[in-house]
């Protein structure tokens, strides 16, 4: 069964890259080659920290980090989830948990990514000095090294599935991403600006503490068979094979939990008390405005990217803190205004380039409707607008109150909302002319990824252009900030008009594209 | 005085490659009646409701809806139209109350109106206590009724379903039944495509039956009957049945 499974996956991989059949081929094998030359790369500098004399600690980073990008990645970017076989869709075939659990684990390891790490924790084969039974042994070592990486990383991402179909848990998973980033954020902000704590990574400290971590584990055995630790190296296989097993048992518990049934969402009640002919999704401080269809295209747009549609609020959170690590590092040291516009537009941009990606069948619905989709497109840019405006004061206020910027706060501010609003309109642009379906593996991703990257070069270009042109005016800044909101409202507007005649004019497309199945 | 039709098609034609789908279908749909399409699996209904709600553009022929033309821009005629589909496309991480909430506002309703029909709609298709759970969490059945609701909010002239009865249970399928009777009394026209003979025989004042992208028969139902001795015995005759040989599937045995 494990062979007919990853047959099975093997044949999608294929299918699923390019139109043509030779275009298949061609990227299935151009993606394993990059794969293995990486994995080279990776293992070259492996065996060079492995030679150091101070680089355990740099070696069982490695291994740490391999193991979260395998574990963290699939959570923090929804993306690069593996859905080649889902689950799900071998409830109606005779296949016991444990087939299952089998099947998909020996796919995972026949992976470019799994070839990558494999190759990369294998250096240690290449290290000067190496004896040749440690050599042979090293790549048996970074084989199970795999296998612990793909069997925690289907079982986080088994156990979160389960979370994520109950609203509770939904909200579990966005506030441990969001705690994870932000405490990743934290972490590189304080290396950053303190150098001696960078003195920590030779330390045998820190390379005490991470061979007691799974992944650390499994680096440390390859060290203490260098060393002829023979002792140490068993013990080490001994604690890796066990979490091996923890990782299986979660997962096998996670997908035999759903087969009983147990990962359904819960039945949320009707709300009491509901005022006859109130309504119901432009409610809260919506009622402010009139009611029309942007506004209501604003209020779907806003229940979705707050909590309704799990991916869609990992992408806002992991937008607006990365958002603040690169506003700060590379904004900063030009100035708060500057610091202001690169969080505006990197934030919006990573926001607001699949406006249209997580509606799914919705957008079928709004093609058989009818609906005025200029008017959809700028309700979406208004909420998208508004969010990272609020934030980009908050990240302001921070900043201010850290390097005492009061004087110049709220020009800033309008800078960074100047460029919101511009990166916001070209966000709407890209939405529409590259979208894709956010919940499964579709084609479009690879354009729309590269749209994303020319749509950032665009609004960075446009901040900086006109910060230049701005500096060389002799005009008070306050002015100059006024002066940037008016030109990117302009711009914007004009923009949007070419952004929502698009979406008018290529509904059918579009609608497709966001909804593959 | 000649009445407009409540749908006219004219030398429709579709081809997805080498595979015609539609092949210059003709069709006139008298307002106010309650009109059912028929066929085979793969005979091409659900390609010419597409193209006829404006959502498939036609290769060739031409659509119109109420007496406007859906083609090239359908946007006039979507508002005079509801469609049903099999599986409703709808925004599925919204509540049905909030869904219907959106439909109305996108369609340039007063927002009052909105509520009192959501509130009417909701009820009848019993649907209030699953008012503020997503759609996503609905049973199809569900899901399709809250497409009903859907439909019917702006209550629109023509009404379009696509295998509307499948997944519904009894009691629904009688509540529906209803509703529909209702719309066309108060002057809608109803359009569905079915597979169910007997759904269609009970319900439709005329059929089209269409195979391989044509239309084979159209009138009362009772015309295409004929002489059969039911409409379902017609439709086999018409589209032609298959028999199984005695030996064939002699295999398929529980012991």
């Amino acid at each position: 069964m494990a062979a007919v499974l990853l047959r099975l996956r093997l044949a999608i991989q294929r299918s699923g890259r390019g139109r043509s059949a030779d275009a298949q081929g061609a990227l299935f094998w151009a993606v394993w080659v990059l794969a293995g030359v990486a994995g080279l790369g990776g293992g070259a500098l492996v065996a060079f920290l492995t030679g150091l004399d101070d680089g355990t600690a740099l070696v069982l980073m490695v291994f740490v980090g391999l193991f979260l990008g395998w574990v963290l990645l699939p959570i923090t970017v929804p993306a690069l989830q593996d859905q080649t076989v889902d689950p799900a869709r071998l409830e109606m075939f005779p296949i016991t948990t444990g087939q299952k659990v089998g099947g998909l684990l020996l796919g995972g390891l026949v992976a470019p990514t799994a070839l990558f790490t494999f190759l990369t924790a294998s250096g240690g084969a290449l290290a000067p000095d190496e004896p040749l039974a440690v050599r042979v042994a090293v790549p048996v070592v970074s084989a199970l090294f795999v296998v612990l990486c793909v069997a925690c990383s289907r079982a986080v991402q088994a156990l979160l599935s389960r979370a994520s179909s109950t609203r509770r848990g939904r909200d579990a998973a966005l506030v441990a991403t969001g705690l994870i980033s932000i405490g990743g954020y934290l972490a590189i902000r304080y290396l950053a600006s303190n150098a001696d704590a960078l003195a920590v990574f030779s330390s045998s400290t820190l390379a005490t503490v991470l061979e007691w971590t799974p992944p650390g584990a499994a680096g440390q055995i390859n060290l203490d068979m260098r060393a002829q630790d023979w002792a140490d190296a068993v013990g080490g296989l001994a604690f890796v094979l066990a979490w091996v097993a923890v990782a299986l048992g979660g997962w096998y518990w996670a997908l035999s939990r759903r087969e009983r049934g147990g990962g359904h969402a819960s039945v949320r009640r009707a709300k009491a008390g509901r005022q006859a002919g109130s309504l119901a999704l432009t409610g809260g401080i919506m009622r402010a405005f009139a009611p029309s269809a942007a506004l209501a295209s604003a209020a779907q747009y806003a229940h979705y990217l707050f909590f309704r549609n799990p991916r869609a609020s990992q992408q806002v959170l992991i937008s607006l803190i990365v958002a603040a690590f690169l506003g700060h590092t590379s904004g900063m040291p030009s100035g708060l205004a500057v610091a202001a516009g690169l969080y505006g537009g990197f934030a919006t941009i990573s926001m607001a380039t699949g406006m249209l990606n997580y509606d799914g069948r919705g957008a079928q619905f709004l093609v058989v409707a009818g609906a005025p989709l200029r008017s959809v497109l700028a309700g979406k840019f208004a909420v998208t607008a508004t969010v990272v405006s609020l934030a980009t004061v908050v990240f302001m206020v921070v900043e201010a109150a850290l390097g005492g910027f009061w004087g110049v706060a709220f020009e800033s501010v309008l800078f960074g909302v100047a460029a919101v609003v511009w990166a916001s309109a070209v966000g709407a642009y890209v939405s529409v002319v590259s979208p894709f379906d956010s919940e499964h593996k579709a084609p479009g991703r690879g354009r729309a990824l590269v749209a994303i990257l020319v749509a950032l070069g665009v609004v960075l270009g446009a901040v900086i252009a006109v910060a230049g042109l701005l500096s060389l005016l002799p005009t008070p800044l306050l002015v100059n900030a006024i002066l940037a909101v008016a030109v990117s409202a302009a711009a914007s507007w004009a923009v949007l008009r070419r952004a929502g005649a698009h979406f008018q004019g290529h509904q059918l497309e579009i609608a497709e594209a966001v909804a593959v199945s | 005085m000649t009445t407009t039709p409540a749908i006219r098609v004219e030398g429709l034609r579709k081809a997805f490659g080498t595979t015609t789908v539609s092949d210059g279908l003709d069709l006139e749909i008298p307002r106010g009646s309650f009109y059912g399409i028929a066929g085979p699996n793969g005979a091409g209904k659900t390609t010419a409701i597409r193209q006829i709600i404006g959502v498939l553009v036609p290769d060739a022929g031409t659509v119109e809806v109420d007496g406007v033309a859906v083609w090239p821009d359908p946007l006039e005629a979507k508002r005079r139209l509801g469609f049903v589909a099999d599986n409703p496309a709808l925004f599925e991480r919204l509540s049905g109350r909030e869904m219907l909430e959106y439909a109305g506002l996108l369609r340039g309703m007063d927002p009052a109106d909105v509520a009192t029909r959501a509130e009417e709609l909701l009820r009848i298709l019993g649907l209030t206590e699953a008012e503020n759970r997503m759609i996503a969490d609905y049973s199809l059945g569900m899901t399709k009724r809250i497409g009903l609701a859907v439909a019917l909010l702006h209550s629109p002239r023509v009404l379009i379903l696509d295998e509307p009865f499948g997944s519904l249970d009894p009691v629904n399928t009688q509540v529906m039944e209803e509703m529909l009777q209702r719309y066309r009394a108060g002057g809608g026209t109803v359009v569905f495509s079915s597979h169910v003979m007997d759904v269609v025989e009970r319900l439709c004042d005329r059929l089209v039956v269409i195979e391989a992208g044509r239309v084979r028969a159209e009138g009362t139902v009772a015309e295409v009957r004929g002489d059969a001795a039911s409409l379902q015995q017609a439709f086999v005759d018409l589209v032609g049945g298959r028999d199984l040989d005695e030996g064939e599937l002699s295999w398929l045995q529980s012991s």
